[in-house]
């Protein structure tokens, strides 16, 4: 009742202010969705040695779902100083009927502006991002050569939550401006940034707040430096009886020097810089300061677009940047949106390959202060992006072609070694991988006006430790699509997602303090990685109808299979009908 | 563009990067992270497995402790899990080894848990063996006939009414119903049966409609005396903690006010001269001291609450403890208190809080 009142009241405010204003403008975003699915397969049959002796007749088997929203958008700029937006959100859940059980929401409030033609500003839902080591909400896979039948599934999760390229939506201000020169310096810019990631509870829990900045001096366009520094800390007395204040503080800096003309672009690239962390309580105060460096080269000929390049990285095993480490999407501990329950309801299904970019509620939209919990066979080199603590080496690649040539093509080499051992007597663990992939637009080696598109994509990763203790795990993720149209702005979609696993590995457990204090074996309801051996795919084919630039209406139908070669009776498929509707204005 | 400009501010900026540099490299970093362990190799297998004393009773001070027994054919890691089939407490003992005994005081078991629930006096344990690296795991049990005494000052385990007075806002009073009670089975208000208590078997559950014809605020409370006890409490209020585990539904608008009251005159403890109205170990609510903190029920669940005694606030009563000399002595407290109360006033509110237990140094940790 009460948030009603207030949206009653902010439209009401908002006509008034719209009433004053020079402009008024919306936009916004329609979407229908609807899925129908079925469950089946060996993991909802008896399995007495498995400790599941009775025949699933309660779980779910199919499911039907989906929802129509309607997200508009209302700015009003009464000058080029100030602009007030609203995202309002209309959403009717699959089953609705005339509006019954519909909800009203804000999906984000912000005001922004220039002030004086020099400094920008955004207050409210705002999005963060800095550099890698920084502020960095880096992507959960591999996804760069994705068929497009998938990438519109993830597009929508992506939308959900907010996932809009690497950066972190937040709550806070920030602001921006840029110095320019007539001579010697090009420009100076200047950034700054705050946010509550973390409200007080007034009690025991102080408000947590995110806040730095920014300096970066463009030379030329052959000299850039800069330097950055973020506070991620607990603001005191904001809480009655708070027993902890976390603190901690990454500072670093950055250059790019080069030279580029009509042919070559040649440039060395690097980042340096530390982390300060410290964890008080009543009882224990922890401290750890660590440091990193990333040193790179690289070389672009710019009349073939082809790239090489290659870096040194050396991020050590207590550098702590929350803002940069932390996992947009959860591993470990949710339900799977559809058919979550297995076993007469008494287990919780691991969420698979397909959950993973088609289910909106797996992801953290938090900053975490702790690393999370993750599932290696996904992502193993770099599970906290590439500020992933305790690992250094090289990362080299090629890449050639863009999205508007005949060929796209990129092959990135990660050899790795984790910095220091983890385990006192234990050697350090190796990681190699591989991962690339090609867009072929053959509709542009025939000339022909409409898309033909294949695409491939591969991740190969090995992770190793070797002497006393053995640990060896291989993963491969493959990607290859399709889009041909077939008619104008009519396309037949066609994709295979596929990724399998085999080996043993293990996982640090931390505690409060982010501390290594033991070690566990990795479960799940479906499968466990001391003797891991696994395919998960996804086939799917479909049609989309592009009404515009950015309107579509796909149908689309959904192969998922889950094998486990070490346990059959845990296998499952999951079969899916998914139609989307979707209108940007 | 001059070329001495340009250096200059080059020079600048570099100057700052080889600074950050320098602060980097001086960060030290540890030759290695995390304690030692082992993986079960190839071919691994485990000759024995047992508990020690299938019956312990750990409130036995010469028999408090259980070891386990086992021998393996390499050295591994290993965890040991002991799991209350009805508590559902859990305790974990990790080590490296290839046998398993008594020499080792961290792989004893002195009835401690690591979550949130207690073991329950003559309840199973199941403890079961796993190995880093491997799918083997072994389980054997342990009867416990006595749970662990700790050495915190426990107010009450309220698996008996003795000692703690607890009333409620009565009916026929402000509110159309409510109640107080010890409780092992309560239905609360969205019908939840309430099943278990975090310690024992037994919590204590208020629950008050505060929507009747003259709301309150109030909807009941409870005081344990701690006298017997105040001769161990430090005068520094820094010191002294106050802890309470207490079930939530979620619920923002049900609050529990949890503290201590004092004897600012109290003549037992040479602390000071008599204010007004002298009363040797009684909390007197017109002119001695009320200190609390106010919490808010909107967790879901069992969890444990701890503040420090300096972080309490007076009470806002002149009527209730909120007349004393304002300052905090912890050898002064006489009881520890509990208060309901509807915020805002008019709403059907509950509570159910379990094992009230004052440490010193240091918030409660049932390992210790």
């Amino acid at each position: 009742m009460n948030k009603r009142f207030l949206i009653v009241l902010f439209l009401l405010a908002g006509a008034n202010i719209a009433s004053y204003a020079q402009t008024v403008y919306f936009n916004g975003l329609g979407r229908a969705l609807v899925t129908a699915e079925r469950f089946n397969g060996n993991l909802l049959t008896p399995n007495p040695a498995g400790g599941r002796p009775d025949l699933d007749t309660a779980s779910a088997k199919r499911g039907t779902g989906g929802y129509t929203i309607f997200d508009l958008g209302i700015n009003a700029q009464p000058n080029e100083g100030l602009r007030a937006s609203v995202i309002l959100r209309v959403k009717n859940e699959f089953g609705g009927f005339y509006g019954d059980g519909s909800q009203l929401s804000f999906r984000q409030m912000r005001l922004d502006g220039v002030i004086s033609k020099i400094v920008k500003y955004e207050i409210g839902d705002i999005d963060l991002g800095l550099t890698p080591y920084t502020v960095y909400n880096f992507d959960e896979v591999y996804h760069d050569y994705e068929a497009d039948v998938f990438a519109i599934r993830r597009s929508v999760v992506h939308y959900e939550n907010f996932n809009f390229g690497n950066k972190w939506r937040v709550q806070g201000a920030q602001a921006s401006g840029t110095l320019k020169f007539g001579k010697g310096i090009e420009k100076i810019e200047l950034r700054t940034f705050a946010s509550r990631t973390r409200r007080t509870n007034f009690l025991s829990s102080p408000d947590r707040v995110l806040y730095g900045g920014r300096v970066s001096l463009v030379q030329s366009k052959f000299i850039q430096i800069g330097g950055t520094m973020v506070k991620f800390v607990d603001v005191m007395n904001t809480a009655s009886s708070s027993l902890a204040n976390y603190n901690n503080g990454v500072t670093t800096g950055d250059y790019k020097i080069g030279y580029i003309n009509d042919k070559i672009d040649v440039a060395l690239t690097g980042e340096i810089g530390f982390s300060k962390y410290s964890y008080d309580t009543n009882s224990v105060n922890v401290t750890k300061d660590d440091y990193f460096y990333d040193l790179g080269i690289s070389g672009k000929y710019l009349p073939l677009s082809l790239k090489v390049f290659a870096s040194y990285r050396n991020v050590g095993p207590d550098f702590s940047s929350p803002s940069a480490q932390t996992r947009r999407i959860y591993d470990a501990g949710l339900n799977p949106a559809i058919f979550k329950d297995f076993d007469n309801n008494s287990q919780i299904r691991q969420p698979g390959l397909f959950d993973r970019f088609t289910d909106e509620s797996m992801r953290n939209l938090s900053i975490s202060p702790l690393l999370m919990a993750y599932l290696p066979h996904y992502n193993s080199i770099t599970p906290y992006g590439i500020a992933t603590p305790n690992r250094k080496g090289i990362t080299a690649g090629i890449s050639y072609g863009d999205n508007e040539k005949f060929l796209k093509a990129d092959v990135i080499f990660d050899l790795l070694n984790e910095a220091v051992p983890v385990g006192a007597n234990n050697n350090t663990r190796k990681f190699t991988g591989i991962k690339g992939g090609a867009l072929f637009n053959l509709h542009k080696l025939i000339n022909f006006e409409k898309t033909i598109a294949l695409s491939f994509g591969i991740r190969n990763e090995d992770t190793e430790l070797g002497g006393n203790n053995v640990l060896d795990l291989k993963s491969t993720l493959i990607d290859a699509g399709l889009t041909w149209e077939v008619y104008k702005g009519l396309d037949i979609l066609g994709g295979y997602k596929l990724i399998n696993a085999r080996g043993k590995a293990i996982a640090p457990q931390f505690n409060a303090y982010g501390q290594i204090i033991d070690y566990t074996n990795i479960t799940t309801s479906l499968y466990d990685y001391n003797d891991l051996d696994i395919k998960e795919g996804v086939m799917a084919f479909g049609m989309r109808y592009r009404f515009g630039k950015n309107s579509y209406f796909t149908a689309q139908g959904h192969f998922a299979d889950f094998v486990n070669n070490k346990n059959g009776s845990n296998n499952y498929n999951i079969r899916q009908l998914f139609l989307n509707y979707t209108m940007i204005f | 563009m001059e070329k001495s400009t340009i250096f200059k501010s080059i020079k600048t900026l570099s100057l700052v990067i080889v600074a950050i540099g320098f602060m980097a490299v001086k960060c030290k970093r540890p030759e290695s992270v995390g304690p030692s362990y082992k993986i079960a190799p190839e071919g691994f297998t485990v000759s024995s497995y047992t508990v020690g004393n299938p019956t312990v009773n750990f409130s036995v001070p010469a028999n408090n402790k259980d070891t386990f027994y086992a021998a393996f054919s390499h050295e591994v890691s290993w965890s040991i899990i002991l799991t209350g089939r009805q508590s559902g407490a859990v305790k974990t003992i990790t080590g490296t080894s290839q046998t398993i005994d008594g020499s080792n005081p961290a792989w004893l078991w002195d009835g401690s848990h690591d979550g949130l629930y207690f073991f329950i006096k003559n309840e199973v344990v199941d403890a079961k063996i796993t190995f880093l690296g491997s799918n083997l795991e072994y389980t054997d049990s342990v009867t416990v006939t006595g749970t662990k005494v700790f050495k915190d000052i426990v107010v009450t385990d309220f698996e008996t009414t003795a000692g703690f007075i607890s009333y409620n806002d009565a009916p026929g009073g402000d509110n159309p119903s409510s109640a107080a009670t010890i409780t092992d089975g309560a239905t609360m208000a969205d019908g939840e049966i309430f099943k278990k208590s975090v310690q024992g078997i037994k919590s204590f559950y208020w629950y008050s409609n505060d929507g009747g014809p003259r709301p309150n605020f109030f909807g009941g409370g409870g005081a344990r005396s701690v006298t017997t006890f105040r001769a161990q409490f430090p005068n520094d209020p820094d010191s002294l903690y106050l802890n309470v585990y207490i079930y939530g539904k979620g619920d923002p608008n049900s609050r529990l006010n949890f503290g201590a009251r004092e004897d600012d005159n109290d003549t037992d403890v040479d602390v000071g001269p008599p204010l007004v109205n002298y009363n040797a170990t009684t909390h007197a609510p017109k002119s001695d001291d009320e200190f609390q903190v106010q919490i808010t029920l909107d967790h879901v669940g069992w969890k444990l609450f701890s503040f420090k005694y300096s972080d309490l606030t007076p009470s806002a009563s002149k009527d209730n403890g909120g007349n004393g000399n304002g300052v905090k002595e912890p050898k002064r407290i006489t009881d520890i208190t509990f208060g309901l109360i509807s915020s805002p006033k008019g709403n059907f509110v509950e509570a159910i809080v379990d094992f009230p237990v004052i440490t010193f140094g240091g918030p409660f940790d049932p390992r210790k």
